[in-house]
C-alpha cells in the first residue's frame, strides 16, 4: 500500500515538472522546438550504434526464425498487456465509450482469446484504439514541451517522456498480473521491440542510414507523425503552410 | 463625338478588364478535378510499380509522373529555402531540373513496397488555395497507410504541392534533406546540384 502511494506521489511530481517545463516553452505549431539538440543528438549516435550493433541484427534473426503466425500471436499477447493502460488513458481523457471498449477487449481477448495471443474481439466489432499518457497530458492541455531523444527509446518529447514514465510505473496491468511473471511480459515486450524493427525494417534503415541527417529525419516524423496522431488524425490549415509565400 | 467613343470603348474594356479579373477566381476548379487529378497520378504510379521493370525504368517513369502531375519548379524552390534567392537563372533552372531526378529516385525507392497495392481515394476538403485529397493506401498485407495530397491552384492549373502520409510532410522531408546536402557544401547551389546530379 505505501509503494503504491510513493509511486502516485512520484507520478504528481512528473506531471508537474512537466507543467513547469512545456509552460515555459512557447507552442510554435510548426517549427521544432529543440534546445536539447546537443545532447539529442550525442544521444542519437548512441542509439543508432545500438540499433547497428544489437536491433538491426537480432530484427533480422526474428524475421528468419520467427514465423509470420507466431509474429501474430506475440503481436497479440503484447497488445492485449496493455489494454488495461487504454482503458485507464481513456477515462482519464473523459472518454468512456473507449475506455468500455479496451476493458471489454482486455476481457474478450484474456479469456476467450487464450491469455491474449489470439484476438477474436476484433471480429466481435471491438477495434482496437490504443492510448498513454502522454495524450492525456495533451487532452488535459499540456504543450509537446521540448523534443528529447531518449537512451535506449528514441524520439520522444518531454511531454511524451512523463508519459512514459506514468504509463511504465502506473500500468494497471501491475495490479491485474503477479510480480513474479512481470519478467515474462517484459520479456514478451522486448521480443515485440525486435518484431516491430523487423516489420518496419525498409522505413527504420532508410531514416538511419541512407537519409542526409538522420537525427533531422526522425525528429521530422516523430513529431508530425505524433502531433498528426493527436489531432485524430487530420491535417491543420496550419500544416498546410502556404504555397504561394515567398521566402 | 470621336474622343466619346474612345473614352466608351475605354470604359467598356476597363469593365471587360475587371469582369474577367472576378471570372478567374482562385478556384477556377473543382473538388471533383482535384480528386480526378489524384486518383489518375495514383494509377499512374501504381502502374509503373507493377511493370516490374529495372529500376532506371521506372525511375524516369516516376520523373515523366512528377512532372505531369506536380509543380515541380515550387516544390523545388520550397525545398532549397531561401539559397533560391541568391541563386541566378542559370542556376535556378539546372537545380529544378536536378531535383526533379533525385526525387524520382528518392521516392521511387520507396514506392517499391507498393507493388500490388490498391489506392483508394475518400474525404477530401477545401482549403485555402486549393484542396486537401485524402487517400487510404492499403498494401499488399492488409496494411493500410493514410495519405493525403495537398492540390492547388498553380497560375491556373492544378497541380499537385505536397503529400502528408501518415501526417509526415514530404515537403518538410525534403526540405530537410536538401538542406543538410547545402550545409555539407558550404552552401554552394553548384555542388549541391552537381551532387543531386551524380545520382547517389
Amino acid at each position: 500500500m505505501q509503494n503504491r502511494l510513493k509511486n502516485l506521489i512520484n507520478a504528481f511530481l512528473l506531471i508537474l515538472i512537466s507543467f513547469v517545463i512545456s509552460a515555459c516553452s512557447q507552442s510554435t505549431p510548426n517549427e521544432f522546438y529543440d534546445p536539447l539538440e546537443k545532447i539529442n543528438r550525442k544521444t542519437h549516435s548512441f542509439n543508432k550504434s545500438l540499433d547497428k550493433l544489437f536491433l538491426r541484427p537480432v530484427s533480422k534473426v526474428y524475421g528468419v526464425v520467427v514465423s509470420d503466425f507466431a509474429d501474430v500471436l506475440i503481436n497479440n499477447f503484447t497488445n492485449n498487456l496493455s489494454e488495461p493502460s487504454n482503458a485507464a488513458n481513456h477515462l482519464l481523457q473523459g472518454n468512456l465509450k473507449s475506455s468500455s471498449n479496451s476493458t471489454a477487449r482486455f476481457l474478450v481477448n484474456t479469456t476467450i482469446g487464450i491469455g491474449g495471443i489470439t484476438n477474436p474481439a476484433t471480429r466481435l466489432g471491438l477495434s482496437a484504439k490504443e492510448s498513454d499518457f502522454g495524450k492525456t497530458l495533451h487532452s488535459w492541455g499540456f504543450n509537446e514541451g521540448a523534443y528529447v531523444e531518449l537512451p535506449f527509446y528514441a524520439a520522444s518529447t518531454v511531454r511524451d517522456t512523463t508519459g512514459i514514465i506514468v504509463d511504465f510505473v502506473m500500468d494497471p496491468i501491475n495490479s491485474i498480473i503477479p510480480t513474479k511473471y512481470r519478467p515474462h511480459t517484459q520479456g514478451a515486450k522486448l521480443i515485440e521491440l525486435a518484431g516491430d524493427r523487423n516489420e518496419y525494417g525498409d522505413i527504420i534503415d532508410n531514416m538511419l542510414y541512407r537519409n542526409e541527417d538522420s537525427y533531422a529525419s526522425q525528429r521530422l516524423y516523430y513529431l508530425q507523425r505524433r502531433r498528426f496522431d493527436l489531432n485524430n488524425n487530420k491535417i491543420s490549415d496550419d500544416d498546410l503552410g502556404n504555397p504561394y509565400e515567398d521566402e | 463625338m470621336k474622343t466619346n467613343n474612345k473614352t466608351r470603348r475605354f470604359v467598356m474594356m476597363s469593365f471587360l478588364g475587371i469582369a474577367g479579373l472576378y471570372a478567374s477566381p482562385v478556384f477556377a476548379f473543382k473538388k471533383s478535378d482535384a480528386e480526378k487529378l489524384i486518383k489518375n497520378l495514383t494509377n499512374d504510379v501504381l502502374g509503373a510499380v507493377n511493370e516490374q521493370k529495372s529500376e532506371d525504368i521506372m525511375f524516369s517513369r516516376f520523373e515523366e509522373i512528377f512532372s505531369k502531375y506536380a509543380d515541380v519548379p515550387l516544390i523545388a524552390r520550397k525545398a532549397l529555402g531561401p539559397t533560391w534567392r541568391g541563386a541566378s537563372k542559370a542556376q535556378r533552372s539546372a537545380y529544378v531540373s536536378a531535383f526533379r531526378g533525385y526525387m524520382a529516385r528518392y521516392y521511387g525507392k520507396r514506392f517499391e513496397e507498393f507493388l500490388g497495392s490498391e489506392i483508394i481515394v475518400s474525404n477530401s476538403r477545401k482549403t485555402s488555395g486549393g484542396f486537401l485529397v485524402g487517400s487510404n493506401i492499403i498494401l499488399k498485407d492488409g496494411s493500410s497507410y493514410q495519405a493525403q495530397w495537398h492540390v492547388i491552384d498553380a497560375r491556373g492549373k492544378y497541380l499537385m504541392y505536397n503529400l502528408f502520409l501518415e501526417g509526415v510532410s514530404v515537403l518538410s522531408d525534403v526540405r530537410v534533406q536538401i538542406g543538410s546536402m547545402l550545409d555539407k557544401r558550404a552552401g554552394s547551389i553548384d555542388r549541391l546540384i552537381e551532387h543531386l546530379n551524380s545520382k547517389s
